[in-house]
């Protein structure tokens, strides 16, 4: 799938942008702080409805923009999918940057809910913050991992909105019985559901971090010049061991069920959910090392790059359909080899939209097939293809 | 006639804090409404204070049902025609409203005045379930629906009350879930797909 045609208004540092894309590759140049993060931005929104840069929905309203009464950030995207086209439109809306913001979603004109959008454009963004994937802290790979699945499965991203709200509740409860204010009986239900939506992810999960280890590991050997084996490993937050390879619903249902039953005290005692993959990590190891607390940053960047690429051909399989891949000023931080064979890489892809200070990390015959655009001060000048 | 804050007109400023309270309006809205039952004549302010007072001294909770009503039992408890043997559970007076509508419903009603929801603080205790199970015992009541909410904490009621109900060999039926009347196939989200799927019925 491509973006065909991509505009803002009041978005970030933009007013107003009316954006030509085309399938390809596209070069958006310009100094730091002129708008070139936030495009990219835009179009991972449509895809996703979250920010990959803020979790505060108002600062994608252009404050600047003035006048009278509320102000409303709208982005809209015209996509080609192989089945068509298809129009999807977000609009944040704030009577002032401190209130509340009311989010307004259409797909093809029609409202929708957030479950409904997500899936529709499927993305893959690279930026230099991925290196936190690798040596941060676990709720960011839980993050990562909820935003690929629920790309290419609508019910994953059911199950976990359902499955926040039971943890939420149940906590709640667990220190209601602690303080002896409700029964344990009334658990029940909640651990029922706690089992029913939190099996539906970890099978999930597992088998998407088991699919990505082998695709990663044949991209990591290229990208080290045959140098290292990566293995990604999926690390349950209901324990590991006993299930060995039969990881089906049926059978992780009752284990979790039978594991928040075996931690019921401790859970009472500390008044949280101690079982359940909300506590889920995934871990890196390069030749057996773990890349978390071992990985030097170098190492740490070119596993987050093989991780990426590795997301990409998974979508790409999974869906059917070209996810549409984002490289936010990564080029900079790599060394010539591993840029070469990056961009070579996303090549590969029917649209991919790469951002840089300069032209310098690219070679001749990269740009001479790359669309290239100018992005100055919140304008977008498009140069044509080769520049 | 700019009154604002000064500390003559203390009784504004009370029903300014008052109206504050209700549910959807914010100090801007509180002091608006305020000044204008201010500029109401005497006859329409004592009307609507009496209709507030009305409310609350008139309106009782049916012993049987506790639906809002002004004669106990209500209207609906004391009718004719109505199918004893048949109780629906529902969360909120309105949901009665709703189903009475319908004008297929023959049988009795239960609100519970909530939902199960221990982030709220609201357990078992809160909702009116105790009345619910003094109903079933030693009357012929042959089935409860269940219709609170299709949403977790809805559920999580109907859950709780179906553990307590079927042992008393009362049939427990809920209420069908899956695609709304009137909507194409095509615009049906997954999960409610799915549901409609597993619920389906005999043709």
């Amino acid at each position: 799938m491509f973006v065909r045609h991509l505009s803002l208004t009041n978005f970030r540092s933009y007013s107003r942008l009316e954006l030509d894309l085309s399938e390809h590759l596209a070069v958006l140049e310009g100094g730091n702080a002129q708008g070139k993060t936030n495009l990219l931005e835009a179009i991972y929104l449509l895809a996703t409805t979250r920010s990959p840069l803020v979790t505060n929905e108002s600062e994608l309203i252009n404050w600047h923009a003035g006048g009278e009464g509320p102000l409303v950030a709208r982005l809209f995207a015209e996509v080609q999918r192989a089945g068509g086209r298809i129009q999807v439109e977000i609009a944040w809306q704030a009577q002032r940057a401190t209130m509340p913001v009311r989010k307004r979603i259409r797909v093809n004109g029609v409202v929708r809910r957030v479950v409904d959008l997500v899936g529709q454009i499927n993305v893959v963004m690279f930026s230099a913050h991925d290196i936190d994937l690798i040596g941060g802290a676990p709720a960011l790979r839980r993050r990562y991992l909820d935003i690929a699945s629920s790309q290419v499965d609508s019910r994953y991203l059911y199950s976990l909105q359902r499955y926040n709200r039971v943890l939420a509740q149940r906590n709640h409860l667990l220190r209601l019985i602690r303080d002896r204010r409700a029964q344990p009986a009334e658990l029940d239900f909640w651990d029922r559901e706690l089992a029913e939506t939190g099996s539906y992810l970890t099978v999930q999960r597992r088998h998407l971090v088991a699919t990505l280890s082998d695709l990663a590991h044949v991209l990591h050997r290229q990208l080290t010049a045959g140098g290292e084996g990566l293995q990604i490993i999926y690390l349950p937050g209901l324990g590991g061991g006993v299930l060995g390879s039969d990881w089906q619903p049926e059978r992780v249902k009752p284990e979790l069920e039978a594991r928040l039953r075996q931690a019921r005290q401790r859970e009472l005692a500390l008044g949280m959910t101690l079982v359940g993959p909300h506590r889920d990590d995934i871990q890196f190891l390069v030749e057996g090392v773990d890349m978390n607390v071992y990985g030097s940053r170098g190492q740490q960047r070119t596993v987050a790059l093989s991780l990426r690429l590795a997301e990409a051909e998974f979508m790409l399989g999974r869906g059917g359909e070209h996810p549409i891949l984002l490289l936010d000023d990564v080029l900079s931080e790599l060394d010539s080899l591993r840029r070469r064979h990056l961009l070579e890489s996303v090549s590969r892809y029917q649209q991919v939209l790469i951002t840089a200070t300069d032209l310098d990390g690219f070679e001749p015959d990269f740009l001479a097939k790359a669309a290239q655009f100018r992005v100055d001060g919140g304008t977008v000048r498009p140069l044509g293809i080769g520049g | 006639m700019d009154i604002g804050f000064v500390p003559t007109a203390q009784p504004v400023g009370r029903l300014i804090e008052e109206l504050n309270k209700l549910p959807g309006i914010g100090p801007k809205s509180a002091q608006r409404l305020a000044y204008f039952l201010l500029r109401m004549s005497a006859d329409e302010a004592r009307s609507l204070a009496e209709a507030i007072l009305a409310v609350k001294e008139r309106v009782i909770l049916c012993s049987e049902c506790q639906n809002i009503t002004e004669s106990d039992p209500c209207l609906i408890c004391r009718g004719d025609g109505r199918d004893g043997t048949t109780i629906c559970v529902v969360e909120e007076p309105l949901d009665i409203l709703a189903l009475e509508r319908t004008r297929g419903y023959k049988g009795l009603y239960h609100v519970l005045h909530g939902a199960i929801s221990p982030a709220d603080g609201v357990g078992p205790d809160e909702l009116k379930i105790k009345e619910l199970l003094s109903r079933l015992q030693g009357r012929p009541v042959a089935e409860v629906i269940l219709a609170t909410n299709p949403n977790l904490e809805g559920e999580a009621t109907a859950m709780y009350l179906k553990g307590l109900i079927a042992p008393l060999g009362v049939r427990v039926t809920r209420l069908a879930r899956g695609l709304p009347f009137g909507g194409d196939l095509e615009y049906a989200d997954e999960v409610t797909l799915s549901r409609a799927i597993e619920g389906r019925q005999e043709a």
